[in-house]
């Protein structure tokens, strides 16, 4: 005669709590695996992500031409751009504050300021840059 | 190649040192715990500026101070080092985050990043004039001047000394977060002291790389979620999963004023928190008052913005035309559900599964453990999400625009607090053997002074 030995039910719940927890741990994990599979490839190629790289370029291109062109303390007012109002509505209104410009509406101002959309030479190098203009 | 982005991160090592070793008293941790520190101190600063007014500089300068000098006021205090504070648990919490955080090398082209927290950094840099004039100014509304500015602080604080540039500001950004996510990692350790070493630091780890889980650019491409996320999740760690909530309670007041001062939801979540705190450790609700510090400290800075006019999103809305108010309540429920139940529903169901599974059979040995009961992280869990809910329920903006441009960077804490969860659980079914001896029950209530290792210890 043989007898059945069952295992007791707190082990069959550290088994599924392993199993299951492990299992989700493993889910959360994956962002952090998929990271440092982009991280190698962006620290070796920096035009892996070319969309990205370019808009780097073209913020950092008008960056330095804004720093250039466009005194400390003035006030500008916006022009709106062709194509993609919002990003350089945005990104002239970031440059401003980190200026010490004052982004005026309608009102006096000092120097209008836009970005015009140029052909790329290469691609990675910049696709806009800026328009400034003095007031009369 | 421009030393800028280096040194700035340098800066923030030595500005953030002195404080962070008296709060840990290991050098090796408070290495990592630095930038956050570095953050705080110039978060401070930039209030003081807006309040009393001068150059952001100056202001440092003199915070910077204070801090050497608390230190030094905190040095001389009794105090022991950390649990886990040698130079090889410092490795193993850094070397893991290293991997995921090579997406450092992305170009700096956030939108978030750039039109909120950058911005900010750049009218913080300009003196309190130029800053009080920008956060209430009309032309700055789509930036969201009312969030909180430890994101920005340390960004305006290197750029008020040097030229401004996205690639440091991204670096600093994302050491910052880093050292948040490090100190996560350190005290889900701490929390599994009675564990197997090698089980306990793999589920720390875990826990830690589960920052990077809803989107891979949110720990280094300059945005602030991962930063008052890893805060939050570890505050929860230290407060309401640990044995001892208050025993060493400044790491842990440290990273809720920071989830606290970085993001208007981080102010919500960390009021749930000292609520929960509160109730654990309602036998002494003299130090329990203590966690009410950060809540506070975040809603000083609503107030201050409100004072300067500045607006916010949630109150006004921001985008999605006139369409979002006449979606149908139901609807935006339904939306929303979906939304979070792409991001977080498998692993959220799943802790849920561990959780009940471990309440009905393996809470004796839990107790052994050293947790306390994983009711406390769900209430904080649950309350967490009923806000995140309830305000895409009553927001004014377009829904479904509101949940494609926000949902997965929200729902990290989420995330963060079942990794917390299914750890504990992982913890105690793994146990067995690696279970330490002469394991007392755990106590809900603090054992030690509220402030013992930073205050001097009665001897009459």
């Amino acid at each position: 005669m043989t007898t059945t030995k069952h295992p007791e039910p707190t082990t069959i719940a550290r088994v599924a709590v392993a199993i299951v927890g492990v299992g989700c741990l493993l889910l959360t994990v994956q962002g952090a695996v998929q990271a440092a599979g982009r991280g190698v490839a962006l620290m070796t190629d920096r035009e892996h992500d070319l969309a990205a790289h370019q808009y780097q370029v073209d913020f950092e291109t008008l960056w330095r031409q804004f720093v250039e062109q466009v005194p400390t303390g003035s006030r500008i007012s916006l022009i709106p751009a062709r194509a993609n109002k919002d990003l350089w509505h945005q990104r002239l209104s970031e440059f401003a504050a980190m200026h010490g410009c004052v982004v005026v509406q309608g009102t006096r101002w000092d120097y209008s300021v836009g970005v015009a959309l140029v052909e790329r030479k290469r691609p990675s190098s910049a696709g806009a840059r800026l328009v400034v203009r003095k007031a009369d | 190649m421009d030393p800028t982005p280096a040194l700035a991160v340098l800066a923030l090592l030595l500005a953030g040192f002195p404080l962070a070793f008296v709060i840990l008293r290991s050098p090796f941790l408070a290495l990592l715990l630095a930038p956050l520190v570095a953050a705080l101190l110039s978060t401070v600063a930039v209030v003081l500026m807006l309040v009393i007014g001068g150059p952001l500089p100056l202001w440092t300068a003199l915070v910077l101070a204070a801090g050497a000098a608390a230190a030094w006021w905190l040095w001389r205090r009794p105090g022991e080092p950390v649990a886990y504070g040698g130079w090889s648990h410092a490795l193993l919490i850094a070397l893991p985050l290293l991997p995921p955080f090579l997406m450092v090398f992305e170009p700096a082209y956030q939108w978030d990043a750039h039109s909120i927290w950058w911005l900010h950094a750049g009218y913080f840099a300009n003196g309190s004039e130029y800053a009080r004039a920008a956060i209430g100014s009309p032309a700055f509304v789509f930036s969201h001047t009312d969030y909180p500015p430890l994101a920005s602080a340390p960004v305006a604080a290197v750029w008020s000394v040097v030229e401004p540039d996205f690639r440091t500001a991204q670096l600093v950004g994302a050491v910052v977060t880093v050292s948040a996510i490090a100190m996560l990692v350190h005290l889900v350790r701490r929390a599994l002291d009675r564990v197997s070493a090698g089980g306990a630091w793999a589920l720390a780890i875990g826990v830690g790389l589960t920052s990077w889980s809803t989107v891979t650019y949110g720990v280094t491409g300059g945005l602030a979620d991962a930063l008052w996320s890893a805060a939050f999740a570890g505050a929860v760690v230290a407060l309401l999963l640990s044995a001892d909530p208050l025993r060493r309670p400044l790491l842990p007041l440290l990273l809720l004023t920071v989830a606290a001062l970085t993001k208007n939801e981080g102010l919500v979540a960390a009021a749930g928190i000292a609520l929960l705190v509160t109730l654990r450790a309602r036998a002494d609700l003299r130090r329990a008052a203590l966690v009410w510090l950060p809540v506070l400290a975040g809603g000083a800075w609503a107030v201050l913005a409100r004072l300067l006019n500045a607006q916010s999103d949630i109150t006004n809305g921001s985008s999605g035309g006139g369409t979002s108010r006449d979606t149908e309540l139901v609807e935006r429920f339904q939306l929303t559900v979906t939304a979070l139940w792409d991001v977080v529903g498998s692993v959220l169901v799943g802790a849920a599964v561990v959780a009940v599974l471990g309440a009905l059979f393996l809470r004796a040995r839990r107790r052994a453990t050293g947790l306390a009961a994983d009711g406390w992280v769900w209430a904080a869990n649950g309350y967490y999400l009923t806000v995140l809910v309830g305000t895409y329920l009553t927001g004014p903006n377009d829904i479904e625009w509101w949940l494609l441009t926000s949902v997965e960077r929200v729902t990290l804490p989420v995330l963060l607090l079942s990794a917390v969860s299914l750890a504990g659980w992982v913890a105690v079914a793994f146990g067995g053997g690696g279970l330490r001896a002469q394991s007392p029950p755990v106590l809900d209530e603090p054992r030690e002074p509220a402030l013992s290792g930073a205050m001097p210890k009665a001897t009459g």
